[in-house]
């Protein structure tokens, strides 16, 4: 038998029914990351493991065990899963140190002096061995994490679940606990991991499910699912996570499309570099050439799609101008510096619909 | 500093109220006639009022009093113009004060009596002994000794009979001086309580005296956690349909008021009074044990109300958290319940209803009672608490593979218990103020204990005064050590150190 074995297991809500009947199971050692729309059970999915939800039917044996079963001895079993949240959830009142100490001590009567230097020990591990004695509100939301990642490693665990483990943190702040959990699929655990995160689903897992309508719609390595997906959903999936639009209007928030188009950048592991010329290039194209004519026209609008290409470099913008009066990308018409500077950093492709100019970088 | 103006400011009051002026000879009305505009005052309870608007139709209204002394120095400050009361009540208080003078008219001509329940057999013993001290002078050589005399070492006889008979349970209102009121040693003294004496002893019973405010005297008697009540009780038609009385001594109503003109009374130097009034309120006949003990009875109450409660209140977080519905219904009626009813109320109900067999004490029952208003305050306070720590926590710990007990036991109370404690602090002082009812159960409490010694002195500066201090340093105090235990906890949170590993 496998470690984990689900069997037609369902979960209904009176309002909606995230999961149905699904039945997969996954071998010790193996590192499942888990993707998909939003609302499309993920998280269900994965709470009903250690059973912080209540499956409406079916089964789900961990460890040879039925969790599913009203008798099951829910404490033990959810001894053997440690289990990452999106919001951390240290707890406040407990130093760092303690945090990781509390439950080896009141679960798994592990001595003080031991749990401490279990405690020590684990923090090593997410690289926060100084931050022992400080307060959870004293650390930043990637230290956060990483503890709480040591806090469940500190007991002992077969498995580990990861509920978005990035998703509230800052942008900065994702590498740091990416590198842990990355670190950690290295050394055997088996790890189910719910994300957002492709650079890390790509790069970690030895398998990955991608969920949508209410069960694993694909399974597969993440050479298959993320370069030849076999469904036309998955597909879609994605590609729309590696596209990414934005409608401009005149009275158009700069800042925060700009703040979603670096968001995109990053989620898209695209270089530097890349990310830098496309943010650019981006900024030129909104300001330079379509701002004054939406300024004109208040009613209108223009919709910008930036797809990333395959490798760190490549990336491409097209440009729906189709509801403007006039083309404004007429060539020869602007030698501003505008102008200049889009030409440099992106090439225009010969148009292949009238209205739609598309500019690649390769 | 504010806090000791603001007393200078409160002492500076009340002695005014105490050193008004007062008359000097002729009585400022000489019949009801003449009382057009004049506020009477009257005892709470006292159903006078029709009779009263009957006589003088174009009065200025009425006021209602606790007891006696409250009234006396309410007419002396001119609060109030007359007091209609009974005329034991006014020829002491006329004896005790030259500036108030009885009106010589007579209303509602009846009887002083003791009161036993209805169809009570031993009525008739006891009324066949009265008569036959009537008749032999005793009851008029008592009346001479208590209403008029001046001789201020009045005693009662000691209970020195065997009462082979058995024993007899009596509430006696006790701030009815010279009837029936506690005195030195916080012996019943007085008028009836002699009388009852007398008749005990003739009976060979043993007297268990009771003490408590008059309006507790008849639902005493009606819950039968006393077999007679005395202290100034006047026979009214209202009254003997409820109960049967043994009539001991002719009673009639008529008007306390004072003398006319405006004169100023014979100030000894403030100072000087101030002394005298200490002495009286704190030395004379030990009064300052009454005191103590009330002090003792109002934190001997609210510390247990608050201990009781407080593992109440946890009981009922832990009964709510499984969510029953049935439970849930029933937590949050009986906290609407405890909410929306007066302390006072639900002390008497629980008292002269509930637990009205008399294996109850006062005490218990107040302590009961309270008990029962701090855990539904605490219950609210901790909820909250609790409530508004993030349900994160519970998964968090559930994930770890806590049980829910022990997941709310060392992860969800201990970080909401800094938010709520203070709260809980507050309410105990809250409570502390609050035990000044349970004088309504005759609990002889801080309040009470100054209440008494006000009616003894016919005063009202410096028991008042006297109550007021020690209730604001007890909840000082208690602050202090709230303050005191809130720095403790923080500097344990600050220094850092995990407890069994740093030293």
């Amino acid at each position: 038998m496998s470690l984990i074995e689900i069997k037609n297991l369902r979960k209904a809500y009176p309002e909606a029914v995230p999961l149905e009947n699904v039945s997969v199971s996954i071998d010790a050692g193996e590192v499942v990351s888990i993707i998909g729309p939003s609302g499309t059970g993920k998280s269900t999915f994965l709470r009903c493991i250690n059973r912080l939800e209540t499956p409406t039917s079916g089964e789900i044996w961990v460890d040879g065990v039925n969790v599913c079963d009203p008798n099951t001895d829910l404490p033990s079993i959810r001894k053997k899963m440690g289990m990452v949240f999106q919001s951390f959830n240290l707890f406040p009142h407990k130093m760092v140190a303690e945090n990781i100490m509390m439950p080896q001590q009141q679960l798994l009567g592990v001595s003080r002096a031991d749990a401490y230097r279990e405690a020590v020990t684990q923090l090593a591990r997410v690289g926060l061995e100084s931050k022992a004695r400080a307060y959870p509100d004293e650390l930043s939301g990637g230290q956060k994490q990483r503890v709480a990642i040591a806090r469940a490693l500190a007991m002992h665990p077969k498995i580990m679940l990861f509920d978005e483990p990035t998703s509230a943190l800052d942008p900065n702040m994702v590498s740091e606990v990416l590198s842990v959990i990355t670190n950690l699929a290295k050394t055997g655990l088996t790890m189910l991991i719910v994300t957002h995160e492709m650079r890390l689903a790509k790069g970690v897992s030895s398998r990955v499910f991608f969920m949508d309508q209410g069960g694993i719609h694909e399974d597969g390595t993440p050479d298959q699912i993320f370069e030849h997906p076999q469904s036309e959903r998955t597909r879609n999936f994605i590609c729309r996570v590696r596209s990414w639009e934005y409608t401009v209007t005149g009275d158009i928030d700069l800042y925060e499309m700009m703040a979603g188009l670096e968001n995109f950048c990053r989620l898209q592991f695209m270089g530097k570099k890349a990310s830098n010329d496309c943010q650019l290039a981006m900024e030129e194209m909104v300001t330079g050439y379509l701002l004054p004519v939406l300024k004109e026209n208040p009613d209108k609008s223009v919709v910008i799609q930036i797809d990333a290409g395959e490798g760190e470099k490549g990336f491409s913008l097209s440009v729906d101008t189709r509801a403007l009066p006039r083309d404004v990308f007429l060539a020869g018409e602007h030698d501003d510096v505008s102008g200049i500077l889009l030409r440099n950093l992106l090439k225009r492709m010969p148009d292949k619909e009238p209205g739609i100019a598309v500019f690649t970088r390769q | 500093m504010r806090k000791a103006i603001i007393m200078i400011l409160i002492t500076a009051v009340l002695c005014a109220l105490c050193i008004l002026p007062v008359s000097a000879e002729e009585p400022e009305y000489r019949s009801c006639e003449e009382m057009g505009g004049a506020t009477v005052g009257l005892l709470t309870g006292m159903p006078f009022e029709n009779m009263i608007t009957g006589k003088i139709p174009d009065i200025g209204g009425f006021a209602y009093f606790a007891s006696m002394p409250d009234e006396t120095l309410a007419l002396k400050a001119h609060k109030i113009d007359a007091i209609f009361i009974n005329n034991a009540l006014i020829d002491f208080a006329a004896a005790h004060n030259p500036e108030l003078v009885k009106m010589s008219e007579h209303y509602l001509d009846s009887n002083f009596g003791f009161a036993f329940p209805k169809g009570d057999p031993q009525r008739d013993v006891w009324a066949a002994i009265i008569d036959r001290m009537k008749a032999d002078g005793t009851i008029d050589a008592l009346w001479e000794k208590w209403m008029l005399s001046d001789d201020p070492d009045k005693n009662v006889p000691e209970q020195d009979w065997p009462g082979k008979a058995g024993t007899v349970r009596v509430a006696c209102a006790d701030s009815f001086e010279p009837m029936s009121y506690l005195g030195k040693n916080k012996q019943m003294m007085g008028f009836d309580v002699e009388i009852l004496l007398n008749v005990a002893k003739e009976l060979d019973l043993k007297v268990v005296f009771t003490p408590m405010e008059f309006g507790a005297l008849m639902p005493t008697i009606q819950s039968g956690k006393a077999d007679i009540a005395i202290g100034d009780i006047v026979i009214t038609d209202e009254r003997a349909e409820i109960m049967d009385f043994a009539p001991y001594a002719p009673a009639y109503f008529t008007m306390l008021i004072r003398k006319a003109g405006v004169g100023t009374a014979a100030n000894a130097g403030f100072f000087q009074s101030l002394g005298e009034s200490f002495e009286r309120t704190f030395i004379k006949e030990g009064r300052y044990r009454m005191i103590l003990s009330g002090l003792g009875m109002t934190v001997l109450i609210a510390v247990a109300a608050a201990a009781i409660g407080l593992a109440l209140a946890y009981g009922l977080v832990f009964i709510r958290r499984r969510n029953n519905p049935v439970a849930n219904r029933l937590i949050s009626g009986y906290n609407s319940l405890i909410a929306g009813i007066p302390a006072a109320v639900i002390l008497m109900v629980l008292y002269y209803i509930i637990f009205s067999s008399e294996e109850f004490s006062p005490v218990l029952v107040a302590v009961i009672g309270f008990s029962l208003i701090y855990c539904s305050r605490a219950y609210g306070i901790i909820w909250n608490g609790v409530s508004s720590v993030d349900g994160g926590q519970r998964e968090a710990a559930l994930a770890l593979g806590y049980d829910e007990a022990l997941a709310f036991k060392e992860v969800i109370l201990p970080q909401s218990e800094r938010y709520y404690r203070p709260l809980l602090f507050s309410q105990f002082i809250l409570l502390l103020k609050e035990t000044s009812v349970a004088g309504y159960i005759t609990v002889l409490e801080l309040t009470r204990a100054g209440d008494l010694i006000r009616s003894r002195t016919m005063e009202a500066f410096f028991p008042l005064i006297s109550v007021a201090v020690i209730y604001f340093l007890l909840t000082f105090l208690v602050t202090r050590i709230a303050r005191r235990m809130d720095r403790i906890f923080t500097a344990k949170h600050d220094n850092h150190r995990i407890k069994g590993v740093d030293k």
